[in-house]
C-alpha cells in the first residue's frame, strides 16, 4: 500500500512539476531559514554548557552604586585568595585575567632563527592552575600543575601551529608586550567554539603576580572588568547560601566601600546578561526563534493553501478510491505521505543550501557554527522533528479535505471551490502569513531607520577620516619622535595622542573632587587622557574657556558640559579656573566642551574629564587625508615599524571601530532584511501559485465575461479585489502588533527614532505593491487569454 | 442477495428539495443480470448508487446479503462494498498516474491480498482481456475501449458477487460496446450477480430482467425476451 501510496506520490509531483517546484521551494526557503535560526539559536545557547560542573560554576561579579549603577564581572585583585580562605566549602575557587590585544613575540628555538611577532586580541589570558577544575579541556600534553610557576603558558594546538609552525611548542619561549618571557610548558586540544572565555594561550597567574607590585595585588579598590573569579560550589549548594554571607565578606575586606556588593552569577547567565559585558542576549535568540517559526508558519501556510486548491485535481482518484474500498484514514494516510515527501526533498534541499551559506551566515553573526552530519544527532533529531511536524502542519489540512469528499461528487466531478469547503480557512491562511510579512517589514524599516539614525547622527565629533594606531606601553617617551615622523607624510593632517578615541571601546571611571568641597562626588567621571590636540584632531569643540597646555602631566582638566551639569552648575562659565581633582591631581578647570557621545546611542551622555598625561597615552589618532589613503597607510605602518621595530603594527579606522558597538543591531539588521525578504517572496509564491489556480479554474467564467463585454481591467478587478481586501485586512492586525515590538526595541536606545506613520505607510504600500505584482503576472494572462478558446474547451 | 423495502433518497439544499428515489422495493437474487432503464434523472443512477453503498439512503431498508446495510456507517459500508462489489463507470474512472497493471491491483490492496497473489490475478485478467501488452501503459495511452475492459477488470478482481456498472458502454462505439457487454454476459454465466444501468435497450437485452424507473420510482420490470 505505501508503495502505491509512494508511486503516486512521485507521478503527481513530476506530473504537476510547476505546482511541486512552487511547494518544495516555499518550504525549503521557510526550513531553511528556520534550519539556519536553529544552528545560531544552539549554537549560542549551548555557550559553555558543555563543562562538567557548569551547573554548578558560578561568576563573582560586582555592583557599585554610585550616582548609577556600575556593574562588573570582575572582582579586586585580592578577593580570589580571600574567598578561598573565608569560604572553605567551596569546591574551586579559580581567578583568570585576560589580556586583550596582546603583542606576543615568538622568539627563535636556534640562535640563527628569526623573531616573529603576533597580535593576540582576546586569546591571552592569565589562569590559576584551579581554572582548569573548573572548566574542561582536552591536556595533549601537560597538567594544570605547570601553571603554578610564574612565566609558565600552556597553549592550544591551534594557536600553537599559528605561532610555532609545526614543531612541538613545549619548551619554546615567547615574549609578551616584549616585556617577560614566558615558556610553553603544556599542550591543549583545539578549544571549542561555544565558550564564552575564547583563551588559547594560558599564562601562569603567578606570572601576574610577579610582574605587578604586591601592593596593586593587595588592593581592593579597584576593579577591572577582565579580572574574573569563577567557583564552583559542591553538589547541592545553592548560590543563596554564598551570597547571603557576601555582605560580612565584604565588610570585613573592605570595610570603607559600603556602596560595593558581590553576588554570584550563573556561569549560564554569563554569555546573555548584557549588563556585565555578556554578548547576546537571550530575548533577541528567542526572538530569532520566532521569527524562525514564522518562516516555517507561512510555508507550511502556502502549502496547505496550494494543496487545498490542488485538490480539486484529485477528487476522481478520491473518488475512486473510495469506492474501491478505502477508507478516510487511509486516504488521509496517502495525502499525509504525499506531503512528507514533498517536505522530506525541501528538507535535504534546506540542509544542502545551509551548508552553503554557513560561511556567510557565521561571518554575519560573528559565530563559528559548523555542521557535522555524521555525528550532529541533535541536528538530526532537529530535522526528523522538522519533517514531522511541518508534514503534520502542511498536510493534515488538505488531507482531511481530500479523505472528506464525497465518493459520489468526487466521481461525477461536480466538487468545485465552492463544494470544496475551507475557503474561509485559506483567506484566514492568507491573512495569517500577511500578517507575518507585514510585521517584519515593519521590524526591517525601523531596525534600518535606527542604524541609519546612528550612523548619520552627529557623535558630537569627527569621525570619518581618522586613522587610530596603536602605542606600545614602552614607547612612551617616543611619542614626540613618531608625531614628527607621522606629520611629515603628504596626507597626513593631524595627530592627537590620547588613552583612547572620544568614543571607545575601552574607558576609565575615577572618583573626583570639586573645588571646596569636603568629599568626592557620588558619581564616577570617565577620564579621557589627552594631548593639546585632541579637540582640533577630533573635532570636539569648547564651548568656554580655552584648551589643555602642551605637557605630559597632568596639570589643568576640560571637562564637558554634563560633568558641568552633574556638578550642579548651569552654565559653563561657573566652572572655569575652579579647582578640579581627579587621580589625587589637583589642578585648574580651563575649558568646557560641548558634549559627546562616548560610548553607543544605548547609553546616555558620560561626564567626562580630558586632562594631559603622556604616561596614559595608548592610541594616535591620525587626521588623513581620504583621497591619498593608500599612500598614508602604508607611509604610517612604516615609519610605526621603525619607531617601534619589536611591537606589532596594526591600524583602525575611528568610524569603523565605532561601527562594532553596534555589532549586534547590524547582525539583527542584517538577519531581519534577508528574512523579511524572504517571507514576502514565500508569501508571494503562495499568491503566485494561488492566484494560477483561480486563473484556470475561472477560465470560463473569465470568456463569459469577456464575451459579454467586460474589459480586461474589469477581469483585472476580479483577482485584485480580493487579496487586496486581504491584505488590508492583514495590516490592521499586523500595524499594532508591529508597532508594539518595535516600540519595546526601540526603548533599549536611549537615543531613537520615533516611529511615524511613514513606517506603516511604507510597510502597506510595499506589501499591496509586490501582491499586486504578483497577482498581475498571472492574472493579465488570464484576461487577455481569447474567450472563444476557454469556452471550446468546455 | 439485494432488497429494498421503501428505499428512498431525498436531496436538500437550503432552498430545494428533490427527490431521487421515492419507495423502490426491489429483489435481486444471485446470478441475475438486471438492467436498469429510464430517462435522465429518473434515479437509475442514484438507485446504483446507494445500491453500491457510495451514497446513503434517506429512508427505507437495504438487506444485501441478508444483512441491513442502509444505516451503516461509512466504514462498515466501506467494508461490505471492498469485498462484495465492483463498480464499471461510464468514464472509466482509472486513475491517471497509476499504470494499466496497478489500476487494475489498486482494489486488492485495500481487502491486503498479498503481492503474489495480487501479481497473478492482474495477469491472469490481462491476458483474458487481452491487453497483457498494455499492462505498464497509463490510461490516457489507451482507447476508449481498452480502458473499459481496465476498468472491468479491476471491477472483477476481487471476485465481487456484484457488479454494478453505471452505463458501462456509454463512451465507447458499438464494436468496443458489444466487446464489453460480451464479457459482463460471460462473468454473469460464470455466477457474478450483475446491476447495470443503461440507456441502450440494446445493451439492456444482454440481462434478464429489465427495471423501468420514473421519477425516482420502478414503474414496470419485465423478464428480457428469451427468459419469458
Amino acid at each position: 500500500m505505501i508503495r502505491n501510496f509512494l508511486t503516486i506520490a512521485l507521478r503527481n509531483l513530476q506530473r504537476y512539476r510547476n505546482y511541486s517546484l512552487l511547494n518544495i521551494a516555499g518550504l525549503a526557503l521557510g526550513i531553511t531559514c528556520g534550519l539556519m535560526i536553529f544552528l545560531i539559536v544552539r549554537f549560542h545557547l549551548s555557550m559553555d554548557r558543555y563543562h562538567e560542573k557548569a551547573d554548578r560554576t558560578y561568576r563573582v561579579v560586582t555592583d557599585i552604586e554610585f550616582g548609577r549603577l556600575v556593574q562588573t564581572p570582575g572582582v579586586p585583585y585580592p578577593f580570589g585568595p580571600a574567598f578561598r580562605l573565608d569560604f572553605p566549602e567551596v569546591e574551586t575557587v579559580a581567578q583568570s585575567r585576560q589580556q586583550n590585544d596582546q603583542l606576543v613575540t615568538v622568539l627563535p628555538a636556534t640562535e640563527t632563527g628569526e623573531r616573529k611577532k603576533f597580535m593576540l586580541e582576546r586569546e591571552l589570558g592569565y589562569v590559576e592552575p584551579e581554572f582548569f577544575d573548573v572548566f574542561d579541556y582536552t591536556w595533549v600534553k601537560g597538567t594544570p600543575g605547570v601553571l603554578t610557576e610564574p612565566f609558565k603558558a600552556v597553549i592550544s594546538k591551534p594557536l600553537a601551529q599559528r605561532l610555532f609552525g609545526n614543531t612541538d611548542p613545549v619548551g619554546r619561549t615567547f615574549m609578551v608586550n616584549n616585556e617577560h618571557t614566558y615558556t610553553v610548558a603544556g599542550l591543549l586540544g583545539p578549544v571549542r567554539a561555544n565558550t564564552e572565555a575564547r583563551l588559547e594561550l594560558f599564562l601562569s597567574y603567578a606570572s601576574y603576580r610577579a610582574i605587578n607590585t604586591k601592593e596593586s595585588m593587595e588592593h581592593w579598590s579597584g576593579v577591572s572588568g577582565n579580572h574574573i573569579c569563577y567557583v564552583v560550589l559542591p553538589e547541592g549548594m545553592k548560590p543563596e547560601q554564598i551570597n547571603s554571607r557576601l555582605p560580612a565578606f565584604l565588610k570585613k575586606h573592605q570595610p570603607e566601600y559600603d556602596r560595593w556588593s558581590h553576588h554570584l552569577q550563573p556561569l549560564r547567565d554569563v554569555y546573555f546578561n548584557t549588563a556585565y559585558n555578556g554578548n547576546v542576549p537571550k530575548s533577541v535568540l528567542w526572538a530569532l526563534a520566532v521569527v524562525g517559526l514564522f518562516l516555517i508558519g507561512t510555508a507550511c501556510i502556502n502549502f496547505i493553501n496550494l494543496a487545498t486548491a490542488q485538490a480539486l485535481i484529485r477528487s476522481k482518484e478520491v473518488g475512486v478510491r473510495k469506492v474501491l474500498g478505502s477508507s478516510r484514514g487511509q486516504l488521509f494516510l496517502q495525502f499525509l505521505l504525499e506531503t512528507g515527501l514533498i517536505t522530506l526533498f525541501a528538507v535535504v534541499v534546506s540542509v544542502l543550501i545551509t551548508q552553503a551559506l554557513l560561511p556567510f551566515m557565521n561571518e554575519l553573526t560573528h559565530s563559528k557554527i559548523s555542521i557535522d552530519l555524521r555525528s550532529d544527532w541533535g541536528l538530526w533529531g532537529t530535522l526528523a522533528a522538522t519533517l514531522t511536524g511541518v508534514t503534520l502542519c502542511s498536510g493534515a489540512y488538505p488531507g482531511l479535505i481530500l479523505a472528506g469528499f464525497r465518493p459520489v461528487l468526487a466521481l461525477k466531478g461536480r466538487i468545485n471551490t465552492q463544494t470544496l469547503g475551507g475557503y474561509s480557512v485559506r483567506r484566514g491562511l492568507v491573512v495569517a502569513q500577511f500578517i507575518i510579512c507585514q510585521i517584519m517589514i515593519i521590524a526591517a524599516i525601523v531596525i534600518t531607520a535606527q542604524m541609519n539614525y546612528i550612523k548619520n547622527a552627529s557623535l558630537g565629533f569627527r569621525t570619518e577620516s581618522i586613522v587610530l594606531l596603536p602605542v606600545p606601553d614602552a614607547g612612551k617617551p617616543k611619542v614626540e619622535a613618531l608625531r614628527q615622523q607621522l606629520e611629515q607624510i603628504p596626507g597626513v593632517r593631524q595627530t592627537s595622542f590620547a588613552y583612547d578615541a572620544p568614543a571607545g571601546h575601552s574607558q576609565n571611571q575615577s572618583n573626583c573632587r570639586f573645588e571646596g568641597r569636603q568629599e568626592d562626588e557620588q558619581w564616577y567621571i570617565t577620564t579621557q587622557p589627552a594631548d593639546d590636540r585632541y579637540l582640533s584632531t577630533f573635532g570636539l569643540s569648547l564651548v568656554a574657556g580655552r584648551n589643555l597646555l602642551p605637557g605630559d602631566t597632568i596639570r589643568e582638566f576640560i571637562l564637558n558640559e554634563s560633568a558641568v551639569n552633574k556638578l550642579g552648575f548651569s552654565s559653563p562659565e561657573e566652572v572655569l579656573g575652579k579647582q578640579f581633582t581627579v587621580w589625587g591631581r589637583t589642578g585648574p578647570v580651563v575649558g568646557v566642551i560641548k558634549d559627546f557621545h562616548s560610548r553607543s546611542f544605548h547609553d546616555a551622555i558620560d561626564p567626562v574629564v580630558l586632562m594631559t598625561s603622556l604616561e596614559s597615552y595608548e592610541t594616535c589618532g591620525v587626521r588623513i587625508d581620504l583621497s591619498q589613503t593608500e599612500t598614508v597607510l602604508s607611509a604610517m605602518e612604516e615609519k610605526w615599524n621603525r619607531i617601534f621595530p619589536d611591537d606589532f603594527y596594526s591600524y583602525t579606522f575611528l568610524d569603523e571601530s565605532i561601527a562594532r558597538f553596534y555589532q549586534l543591531e547590524n547582525a539583527l539588521l542584517g538577519l531581519t532584511q534577508v528574512f523579511c525578504g524572504i517571507a514576502l517572496f514565500i508569501g508571494c509564491m503562495g499568491l503566485y501559485g494561488l492566484i494560477s489556480f483561480m486563473a484556470a479554474r475561472r477560465r470560463k467564467e473569465i470568456g463569459i465575461r469577456k464575451v459579454l463585454g467586460a474589459s480586461v481591467s474589469q477581469i483585472l478587478n476580479l483577482f485584485g479585489q480580493e487579496f487586496v481586501r486581504l491584505i488590508i485586512f492583514a495590516y490592521f492586525l499586523a500595524a499594532p502588533l508591529g508597532w508594539w515590538a518595535m516600540h519595546t526595541w526601540l526603548e533599549d536606545y536611549t537615543y531613537r527614532i520615533s516611529l511615524g506613520a511613514g513606517v506603516f505607510a511604507t510597510t502597506i504600500g510595499v506589501t499591496l505593491l509586490v501582491a499586486l505584482a504578483t497577482v498581475s503576472v498571472q492574472s493579465v494572462k488570464a484576461a487577455l487569454a481569447n474567450p472563444v478558446n476557454s469556452l471550446r474547451s468546455e | 442477495m439485494i432488497k429494498t423495502t421503501n428505499l428512498s433518497k431525498v436531496y436538500r439544499t437550503e432552498e430545494v428539495e428533490t427527490t431521487a428515489l421515492n419507495d423502490v422495493d426491489l429483489e435481486i437474487k444471485e446470478g441475475e443480470f438486471v438492467s436498469v432503464m429510464g430517462p435522465s434523472g429518473c434515479g437509475k443512477s442514484t438507485l446504483l448508487n446507494v445500491l453500491g453503498m457510495i451514497d446513503s439512503p434517506s429512508g427505507g431498508t437495504y438487506h444485501f446479503l441478508g444483512e441491513e446495510v442502509g444505516s451503516l456507517s461509512e466504514r462498515k459500508r466501506s467494508n461490505v462494498r471492498k469485498h462484495n462489489l465492483g463498480f464499471v463507470f461510464q468514464s472509466f474512472n482509472l486513475i491517471d498516474e497509476l499504470t494499466v497493471f496497478e489500476n487494475i491491483e489498486l482494489p486488492m490492496l485495500y481487502t491486503k491480498v498479498p503481492n503474489s497473489e495480487r501479481k497473478a490475478r492482474v495477469e491472469e485478467l490481462l491476458e483474458g482481456m487481452n491487453i497483457m501488452h498494455r499492462r505498464n501503459h497509463f490510461p490516457q495511452q489507451l482507447s476508449g475501449g481498452q480502458q473499459q475492459r481496465v476498468a472491468v477488470a479491476r471491477a472483477i478482481v476481487n471476485r465481487p458477487k456484484l457488479i454494478l456498472a453505471d452505463e458501462p458502454t456509454g463512451n465507447l462505439d458499438s464494436a468496443n460496446g458489444d466487446e464489453v457487454m460480451k464479457i459482463l454476459s460471460q462473468l454473469n454465466s460464470e455466477g457474478t450477480t450483475i446491476l447495470m444501468v443503461t440507456h441502450s435497450q440494446y445493451c439492456a437485452e444482454f440481462g434478464n430482467r429489465i427495471i423501468r424507473m420514473l421519477d425516482g420510482q420502478v414503474v414496470t420490470e419485465n423478464l428480457v425476451k428469451q427468459y419469458l
